[in-house]
């Protein structure tokens, strides 16, 4: 008896023209994470009974089912584990401590034998994360300067690894 | 039995979810940058479990906020207050730095995503007097970093192990992360002075992060 009233190219399919509709560029690089395929060892028997099969590697695509497990997988990228770097990252951050130097930084000669005296301020407490948009070396400037680094709810990252699982569930065809 | 129509309204809650497409048009531009961010946290936990405090430092004043590099960039630039930390242990003085270039034994310069070295060839570095890029002689520790949503690809790993052999030998702890996996690269890594395979390195699976971190303080506790 059959779980689901679809096959897995339908849902393969479904969730490929949903994703596009929405953000052509995340599907295409879902869709080449799905194309790259996978390695499989071939067997060949040997003429000669006495010796060993041949193993090979042979590389083919997914079936549909492997291809829907790898678009969750790509899915699961962006929609967890992102924000759990983010998250774990400030985590980090927030028990190390913000060193400020006793002195007026102008007034300190860089020694290579000792550390610049510092207080420690902030230890316990977030720190704001920020990457680099424009470079030091680019030329054209336009657009943000830099990207703050925000955390997430740990409800709502919870809540997209459920519905990852549900999905899962929903597209195991396997015992069919 | 679960129809279209059932996998049609889960695929929706996913994609339009805050955490969903949104997150990826958002996190899209720095997800490579994300992921250095997270390892360099992992190194802090490393070193705060050796039992030291790890102090945030910037470039040209207080690392508040704290700046990673967008590009490979050098140890001493003061174009922002680029942010790297510092600790001493056992009397030595180290720095975590990300995205810092490094003079290879060939003289060419490389980038480490993250790297723990050597505190007083990085205080040299940034002299006003004496500006220059650190050579590979003053790392401890270096990884690449590789934030993938779907299988690694190969030649990054081949790139990672010609940037390791220009290092020399100071270098102690070598390991290539990622979120992802690549089952050849697994065997390409395993050979004496490769790097580590730090493979599917993600807070979803905190044993591999256990692994990582120990590795760490192993190293700087030699």
């Amino acid at each position: 008896m059959s779980r689901n009233s679809y096959t897995a190219q339908q849902a393969l399919d479904l969730l490929l023209t949903k994703l596009r509709a929405q953000n052509d560029l995340f599907a295409t690089s879902v869709q080449a994470a799905i194309d790259a395929g996978k390695d499989v060892s071939e067997e060949e028997p040997a003429i000669d009974r006495r010796k060993k099969p041949r193993v090979y590697r042979r590389t083919v695509r997914f079936t549909h089912e492997e291809a829907l497990q790898v678009a969750f997988d790509a899915l699961q990228a962006y929609f967890v584990e992102q924000p759990l770097f983010i998250n774990d990252a400030a985590d980090n951050f927030a028990k190390a401590a913000l060193g400020k130097p006793t002195h007026a930084q102008a007034q300190w000669m860089p020694d290579v034998d000792e550390r610049e005296p510092v207080v420690l301020e902030q230890q316990g407490q977030d720190k704001q994360l920020e990457i680099e948009l424009h470079t030091e070396t680019q030329v054209t400037r336009e657009g943000d300067e830099i990207f703050v680094l925000r955390r997430q709810s740990r409800q709502s990252i919870e809540e997209q690894r459920q519905q990852i699982q549900t999905l899962r569930a929903l597209t195991d065809f396997s015992g069919e | 039995m679960a129809t279209l129509q059932d996998l049609e309204n889960a695929i929706d809650t996913l994609l339009n979810h805050p955490l969903g497409v949104s997150q990826y048009q958002l996190v899209q531009r720095v997800e490579e940058k994300a992921y250095e961010a997270y390892v360099f946290g992992l190194c802090l936990r490393a070193v705060r479990e050796l039992g030291v405090t790890p102090i945030l430092r910037g470039n040209t004043g207080v690392p508040a906020p704290f700046v990673f590099r967008g590009a490979p960039g050098q140890i001493h630039s003061r174009g922002r207050n680029y942010g790297y930390a510092e600790f001493t242990l056992n009397g030595q003085d180290f720095e975590i730095q990300a995205g810092v270039e490094f003079k290879g034994t060939s003289g060419m310069t490389h980038e480490l995503d993250v790297c723990i070295m050597r505190g007083s060839d990085a205080r040299a570095c940034r002299n006003p007097q004496s500006l220059d890029d650190p050579v590979s002689a003053s790392l401890i520790c270096g990884w690449e970093c590789k934030f993938y949503a779907g299988n690694l690809d190969k030649g990054l790993g081949r790139a990672f192990v010609g940037l390791i052999a220009d290092m020399g030998t100071n270098l102690r702890l070598s390991g290539f992360c990622s979120n992802s996996t690549h089952p050849q690269l697994l065997k390409y890594f395993q050979p004496d002075r490769r790097p580590h395979p730090h493979f599917r390195l993600t807070p979803l699976e905190s044993s591999n992060e256990d692994i990582f971190v120990n590795q760490i303080k192993g190293e700087l506790k030699k």
